[in-house]
C-alpha cells in the first residue's frame, strides 16, 4: 500500500507538469494577451510596446513557458500583471477568506444533512423524506446567481437584516459578530446548493446500513432504536460522508466564482474570473498549479479510501 | 456456439452466486428474460415522485418540441411599444426588456436548456463509459495513464477551456453543449471504473475469464452492462447538473448567443433589484421552468435508482 | 508555571481585544463611502490598469491644475501659470506650501523627475500622451537624449515647459495639467524601469500629496482614506473617505440601506437602469444624471471590400433604429449621437440633424452600391454592458429587417480587442470614453491613427483634422470640427449610436459631492456632511 502511494506521488509530478505545460497553451490560446486589453486613450503606442516587452509577451510560447517553469523551481509563481504583486502574496491572501466561506458553506450543509438524511431513511417515503428532499433538490436546482440574489433582496433589501456583501463592514470587523453577518447569506446560498447532494449521500448510505446484519442484530438483541442509530448507523453512515468531504478538498479551496462575485467575497473565485478577464497569466497559472495538485491530492486520497473500505480492490 | 454455452455456463454460474450473495444481485447478471425489466419498470411505476417527474419531463419535451405551433409570436420579435410590459392578452406572461414576447421565448428556451442537459450527459455518458471501462478492465498501466489523463481534465480551468472553445469555435449551442460534455465526464469514469474494479473480482467475471471468453466481449458483455444502473443515475443528476451550468455560464457571459433564449439566459436578464421587485414575469417563468425541470430530473434519478437496485423497497 | 498561565492569559486578553479590534474612525468622525463597481489593479500614479486605479489616485495625489464643469481650468498644484505670447512655453508657479505626506516639500523637482520617469523609454506607463505635445521628446512623448529641452526648471517653485508647436491652451492644460500626477522624486529617485514596475511607494502610495492619505487597501473590499491635515490648500472637511467594491446588482441596495453615500460616477459605479426607478423613490438619495463623455458606436471595418464604400455603411446607419435604443432601452436616459463629441462639450455641432431611422432608404442604397443580397455580417459584442448587450440584439434585428443577416459574438472583452486589432471583424460594438479636447479624433479617426478601429482612412477628414489640432483659437476650431461632424457623418467610418446619461445618487446627508463627468473626486477636499447629520 504504502509503495503504492510512493508510486502514484512520483507520478503525480510528471502529471503535474503535463498539466501545467497544457494550462498554459491553454490560457495562451484565449483571445486577447493583458496588453491588447489595455484600450486607453492615453496608452500610447511606445506605452504598449514596452509593456509587451517588460511583461516578455514577445517571446514565443514554450520560451515563456520554460522561463515560468524555470522560476517554479525556484518557488516563485511570479509577479501578477495588473498588480504587480507577487502570485504567491496574492492567492495566499484569499486563502483564509475562501477556506472561510467554504468551509462554513459545507460545515452547515453536513450539519443539516447528516440528521434530516438519517431521519429520512429512518422513515423512508414518510412526509419528512419528501420535504426535506424537495427542499434539497431546491436548492440544487436554482442557480447560485439566482438564490444570491433574491437572498440579498429578501434579507437585506427588503427585511434590512444582514449586509448585502462584503466580508466585514468598512474600517473593519468591530466584532466577531460583524463578520458572521456578513458570512451569513453567501455560505446559506452556497449550503443550499449543496445540501441536496449530501442528503441524498446520507440518506442512501443510511438505508444500506440499515439493511446490515449487524443493525438486524443489535435491534433483535433490543437495543433501543436511538442507541442502535447512534451506536452503529451513525458510525457507518459517516464513512461515505467523510470520503465525499475528502474529495471536497479541492472544491474548499478553489472557491465559488459566482457566490464570491455576487457577494463580494474576496475569495479564489472570484480572483479567478479576475485574472481571465485580465488576462493576468501568471496569476492564472498559480491558480491552475494549486488547482491540479488539489485534485491529484483528493483523487489519490479518495483511491486510498477506496482501498481501504473494499478490500477487494487491488492496487498493482 | 462453444462461446454461447460458455456464457451461458457464466450466467448460471453468476444467478447461484447471486442467490446466496445478496449484495451480488445489485450488480450481477440480469436474471434470464425481460422479468428484471419489467420488475424494474414496476417498482419505478409505485414511486410516485418519479412517476410525476417522468409525465412533467415529458410534457415539457412535447411542449419544446411543438415550440413554433405553441408560441403566439415570433420569440425574436421585438413589440416596439412594449418593453417590458406585464402581462397582457397581447403577451400572457408580458414582455422581456426588448419588447419580446415571454412565453414565445420560454418555448423556445426549453429547446435550447433540454438539448443541453440531453446532449451534454449523452456526450459524458459515452466518454465516461468507455474510458472508465477500459480503465478499470484493463487495469495497469492503461488503467494508471486514463486516470491521470481524468485527473488533467478535472484540474483544468473550464472556463479558460470555454473561452477558447467559444472563440476558437465560435460561439453556438453546439460547442456549449461540447465543452460540458467534454469536461463533465471524469465523474462518470471515475464511478464505471470503481465498479468494473468490485465486479472484476467477482466468481462470475473470474469464471468468464478462466473459460477464455475474450477480453472485449466480457468488457461488452458483463460488465458495462452491469454497471450501467448506477451510470443511469448518475447521468440523470449530471442532465440537471448541465442545465444549471448553462444557466451560470449565461450569467458569466459565456453561454448560448443572443438572440437565442435558453433558460438560463433569460434568467440572467432579470438580474437586478428592481426586475426582482416589480417585474415578476421576467424572472418568475424561467426560474420555475429551471426549478421544475431540475426537479423532475433528479425524482426520475431517484426512482430509477431505487427501481434498479433490488434491496430497496 | 504560574507565571507561564498568567502570561498565557495576558497574551490571550491581547488577542482578544485585537480580534475585537476597534473601529476605524471614532462615531464623531465625518466618514463619506463611495460605492464602485470594480477592484483597482495597482494604485500607481504613473501606471494604474484601470479607471478605477485613477479613481484613488485623484484622492491621493496631485495633478498641476483641475478642470472644472465650465471647462475653466482652476489651481491645484499650480497656483498661477503664464502662456507665452508665441503660446509654446506655460511656466507654472507652484504652491510654495506643498507637501508630501511624509512632510518632504513638493517642488518643480518632483515635476521634473516626474515628467523624465514618465519620458523614460521601457518605463512601463499609461501616461506617455500627457507628454505627447513636450519639446524635446518624440511623437510618442518619450525621451531621445538624457535631457528634455522643453522642460526647464526655473527655481525650487516655477517650472517652465515648452511644446513643440503652438496649440489651443485648453488642449495643453487639459492633456498635460490634468493628466500628470506629480510622484515623489525622494521615494523614487535612481529606481530602474523594472523596479519602478513593482516599486511600493508607487504600489502602496502612503506617500502622496493630495488632499487624502492612503491608508490601506483591504482586497477586493474597499480602500480607505484619511484627511491630510496639512494639505497646502487647506484640509479637506471630511475626516475619512471609504471606497468600497459594490457590483451593479447590489449598487442600489446598498445606496438604500445607507451602506453607502454615493456612486463613484461615469462608467465606474452607477446606478443600473432597472433600478433607478427604486432609487429615485428613495426619500434619503439625490439621484443625480448627466450626459456622458463616452458614446456607443458600432465600428465599421472599412478594410472588407465589402463595406469599403460609405453608401453601404450610411444603409446600416439608417436601418439601426437609434430613437427606440433611447426612448425604450434606456427609457429616455440617453441621447441621441450625432458625432464623437459629447452634448456636454462646446464642440458639439447643434445644428446637425443627426441621422433618422429609415430602412427604406437604406434599402435602396444597398441597391445602388450593388450589395450582394444574402451578405451576412459578423456583430462582436463584448459581455459585461448588459444594455450594450441588448442593443447588439435590436442591432440585429433592424439589420435582419432590412435584408442583412447578423451573426452576434458575445465574447470577453480582450477576445473582442485582440479581434478587433488584428482587423479580424466586420462590425464591433463599443463604447468610447475621450477627453474633453476634441482632438481625441485625430487617434480614432485620423488615417493610421492608433485607436481608428474602423481602419478609416480619407483626406478630407484628416485635413479638418490636422488644421483644428493644430488650431489655437477654440473659436476657430469649433468651426472646423462641426464640419468633421458633418463629414464623419457622410462616410461613416463607425456609427454613433448613444451617449448614456451618468446614472449617479447621492446621500442628502452629503453635500458637496454630486458625481458629475468631470472628475469631481478631485474636488474631494469640499466633499462635507450636512451638520444635522453628524
Amino acid at each position: 500500500m504504502s509503495q503504492y502511494i510512493v508510486r502514484r506521488l512520483v507520478i503525480m509530478i510528471p502529471v503535474v507538469l503535463g498539466i501545467t505545460l497544457i494550462n498554459y497553451a491553454i490560457i495562451n490560446l484565449a483571445p486577447g494577451d493583458p496588453v491588447d486589453l489595455l484600450i486607453d486613450p492615453n496608452l500610447t503606442e511606445a506605452d504598449r510596446a514596452t509593456r509587451r516587452e517588460a511583461l516578455g509577451l514577445n517571446d514565443p510560447f514554450l520560451v515563456r513557458y520554460a522561463r515560468w517553469l524555470g522560476e517554479l523551481v525556484q518557488g516563485n509563481l511570479g509577479y501578477s500583471y495588473t498588480t504587480y504583486e507577487p502570485v504567491l502574496e496574492r492567492i495566499g491572501e484569499r486563502v483564509g477568506p475562501t477556506l472561510l466561506l467554504m468551509g462554513t458553506a459545507l460545515l452547515l450543509a453536513y450539519l443539516l444533512a447528516i440528521p434530516l438524511g438519517i431521519a429520512s431513511a429512518v422513515r423512508p417515503y414518510s412526509g419528512l423524506d419528501y420535504a426535506t428532499g424537495v427542499v434539497g433538490l431546491l436548492g440544487v436546482s436554482l442557480p447560485t446567481f439566482f438564490t444570491g440574489l433574491v437572498f440579498i433582496y429578501v434579507f437585506s433589501l427588503k427585511l434590512g437584516w444582514l449586509p448585502s456583501g462584503g466580508m466585514t463592514s468598512l474600517g473593519g470587523a468591530a466584532h466577531w459578530t460583524d463578520r458572521l453577518r456578513h458570512l451569513i447569506l453567501p455560505a446559506a446560498v452556497l449550503a443550499l446548493a449543496n445540501l441536496g447532494l449530501m442528503l441524498r449521500l446520507v440518506r442512501s448510505s443510511t438505508l444500506e446500513v440499515l439493511r446490515q446484519d449487524f443493525v438486524r442484530t443489535a435491534r433483535a438483541k433490543g437495543l433501543g432504536s436511538w442507541q442502535v442509530l447512534v451506536r452503529h448507523v451513525l458510525r457507518n453512515t459517516l464513512l461515505p460522508v467523510i470520503t465525499m468531504a475528502g474529495l471536497q478538498l479541492p472544491a474548499l479551496i478553489a472557491g465559488s466564482i459566482i457566490t464570491e462575485q455576487v457577494f463580494q467575497w474576496p475569495g479564489m473565485g472570484w480572483l479567478t474570473i479576475q485574472a481571465i478577464l485580465g488576462r493576468d497569466y501568471p496569476t492564472l497559472m498559480g491558480l491552475n498549479l494549486l488547482a491540479a495538485v488539489m485534485v491529484l491530492a483528493g483523487n489519490l486520497l479518495a483511491d486510498i479510501l477506496y482501498g481501504v473500505a473494499d478490500p477487494r480492490i487491488r492496487y498493482e | 456456439m462453444a462461446l454461447r454455452n460458455d456464457e451461458e455456463k457464466v450466467n448460471r454460474v453468476a444467478s447461484s452466486i447471486a442467490q446466496k450473495n445478496r449484495s451480488l444481485v445489485r450488480w450481477g447478471v440480469r436474471p434470464a428474460g425481460d422479468s428484471y425489466w419489467a420488475l424494474v419498470v414496476r417498482r419505478f411505476l409505485r414511486h410516485r415522485l418519479a412517476v410525476t417527474g417522468l409525465v412533467v419531463l415529458i410534457l415539457m419535451s412535447l411542449a419544446a418540441l411543438a415550440a413554433p405551433l405553441l408560441a403566439p409570436h415570433d420569440p425574436n420579435a421585438m413589440d416596439l411599444f412594449a418593453f417590458s410590459a406585464p402581462p397582457s392578452v397581447e403577451h400572457p406572461l408580458g414582455t422581456d426588456s426588448l419588447g419580446r414576447d415571454v412565453l414565445s421565448r420560454l418555448l423556445f428556451a426549453s429547446r435550447i436548456s433540454l438539448s443541453v442537459g440531453l446532449g451534454a450527459t449523452l456526450i459524458n455518458v459515452v466518454v465516461g463509459v468507455l474510458l472508465g471501462g477500459l480503465a478499470g478492465y484493463l487495469g495497469g498501466k492503461v488503467d494508471s495513464a486514463i486516470m491521470r489523463f481524468t485527473d488533467m481534465i478535472l484540474s483544468f480551468p473550464p472556463l479558460m477551456i470555454i473561452l477558447v472553445l467559444v472563440s476558437v469555435l465560435g460561439p453556438s449551442l453546439m460547442n456549449v453543449i461540447l465543452v460540458l460534455g467534454l469536461l463533465g465526464w471524469p465523474q462518470i469514469c471515475r464511478l464505471v471504473r470503481a465498479e468494473i474494479l468490485k465486479l472484476k473480482e467477482q466468481d462470475f467475471i473470474q469464471a468468464a475469464r478462466a473459460l477464455g471468453v475474450p477480453d472485449g466481449r466480457i468488457l461488452l458483455r458483463h460488465l458495462i452492462p452491469n454497471a450501467f444502473p448506477p451510470v443511469l443515475v448518475a447521468a440523470t443528476f449530471g442532465a440537471a447538473q448541465a442545465i444549471i451550468q448553462e444557466a451560470s455560464l449565461s450569467f458569466l457571459g459565456m453561454g448560448v448567443q443572443p438572440p437565442t433564449a435558453s433558460w438560463g439566459n433569460l434568467l440572467t436578464d432579470a438580474q437586478s433589484m428592481g426586475v426582482l421587485g416589480s417585474m415578476p414575469w421576467l424572472w418568475l417563468p424561467p426560474g420555475l421552468m429551471i426549478v421544475v425541470a431540475v426537479l423532475s430530473i433528479n425524482f426520475v434519478g431517484d426512482g430509477l435508482r431505487d427501481a434498479l437496485d433490488p434491496r430497496l423497497k | 508555571m504560574r507565571q507561564t498561565i498568567r502570561a498565557m492569559a495576558v497574551a490571550f486578553l491581547i488577542l482578544l481585544v485585537a480580534l475585537a479590534g476597534a473601529p476605524a474612525g471614532a462615531a464623531s468622525e465625518k466618514v463619506i463611502r463611495v460605492g464602485m463597481w470594480s477592484a483597482p489593479g495597482n494604485l500607481s500614479a504613473i501606471n494604474a490598469d484601470s479607471s478605477y486605479g485613477y479613481f484613488i489616485v485623484r484622492f491621493i495625489y496631485d495633478t498641476l491644475v483641475d478642470l472644472q464643469p465650465d471647462f475653466t481650468f482652476t489651481p491645484r498644484l499650480a497656483q498661477s501659470w503664464e502662456v507665452s505670447p508665441d503660446g509654446k512655453t506655460f511656466t507654472f508657479h507652484l504652491h510654495p506650501e506643498a507637501t508630501w505626506h511624509d512632510g518632504q516639500p513638493l517642488t518643480a523637482h518632483d515635476v521634473l523627475f516626474t515628467i523624465e520617469t514618465v519620458a523614460t523609454p521601457g518605463v512601463q506607463t499609461n501616461r506617455g500622451s500627457a507628454l505627447r505635445a513636450i519639446e524635446g521628446l518624440d511623437a510618442n512623448g518619450k525621451m531621445t537624449g538624457p535631457e528634455i529641452s522643453g522642460v526647464r526648471v526655473i527655481d525650487d517653485h516655477t517650472i517652465a515647459i515648452t511644446t513643440k508647436s503652438a496649440v489651443d491652451p485648453a488642449r495643453f492644460l487639459e492633456q498635460f495639467g490634468t493628466g500628470l500626477y506629480i510622484i515623489p522624486r525622494h521615494l523614487l529617485a535612481g529606481l530602474s524601469p523594472e523596479e519602478l514596475a513593482r516599486a511600493e511607494a508607487l504600489l502602496n502610495p502612503t506617500v502622496a500629496s493630495g488632499p487624502f492619505r492612503f491608508v490601506r487597501y483591504v482586497t477586493d473590499q474597499y480602500i480607505e482614506l484619511e484627511r491630510n491635515d496639512a494639505y497646502f490648500r487647506g484640509p479637506a472637511k471630511v475626516d475619512r473617505i471609504f471606497v468600497r467594491i459594490v457590483p451593479a446588482p447590489s449598487m442600489a441596495t446598498q445606496l438604500i440601506r445607507g451602506e453607502i453615500d454615493l456612486v463613484a460616477g461615469p462608467g465606474i459605479g452607477e446606478v443600473p437602469l432597472e433600478d433607478w426607478e427604486l432609487v429615485k423613490n428613495t426619500p434619503h438619495l439625490r439621484p443625480v444624471t448627466q450626459p456622458s463623455l463616452g458614446y456607443q458606436f458600432v465600428a465599421i471595418n472599412t478594410a472588407k471590400p465589402y463595406l469599403a464604400d460609405a453608401r453601404v455603411r450610411q444603409a446600416l446607419h439608417l436601418a439601426i433604429n437609434r430613437q427606440l435604443m433611447v426612448d425604450q432601452l434606456y427609457r429616455g436616459e440617453a441621447v441621441l449621437a450625432v458625432g464623437p463629441f459629447s452634448p456636454v462639450t462646446p464642440y458639439v455641432n447643434e445644428e446637425l440633424e443627426p441621422l433618422p431611422y429609415d430602412p427604406e432608404r437604406a434599402k435602396a442604397l444597398l441597391a445602388e452600391a450593388g450589395w450582394k443580397p444574402g451578405q451576412a455580417l459578423e456583430l462582436l459584442v463584448p459581455t459585461g454592458n448588459v444594455q450594450r448587450e441588448r442593443t447588439g440584439t435590436i442591432i440585429q434585428a433592424n439589420l435582419q429587417a432590412i435584408g442583412i443577416p447578423v451573426r452576434i459574438q458575445r465574447l470577453d472583452f480582450p477576445s473582442v480587442l485582440a479581434r478587433v486589432f488584428a482587423d479580424d471583424f466586420d462590425m464591433a460594438l463599443l463604447g468610447w470614453t475621450d477627453t474633453f479636447d476634441p482632438d481625441h479624433v485625430s487617434s480614432t479617426f485620423g488615417t493610421g491613427g492608433q485607436y481608428n478601429l474602423a481602419n478609416f482612412s480619407d483626406p478630407e477628414v484628416d485635413e479638418l483634422i490636422e488644421t483644428a489640432g493644430a488650431e489655437r483659437d477654440p473659436a476657430k476650431r469649433k468651426v472646423l470640427y462641426d464640419q468633421l461632424q458633418v463629414v464623419l457623418q457622410e462616410k461613416v467610418p463607425v456609427i454613433f449610436l448613444y451617449y448614456p446619461n451618468m446614472l449617479a445618487a447621492v446621500n442628502e446627508r452629503v453635500i458637496n459631492a454630486d458625481p458629475d463627468i468631470f472628475y469631481f473626486e478631485s474636488r474631494a477636499h469640499l466633499w462635507d456632511i450636512r451638520e444635522a447629520n453628524r
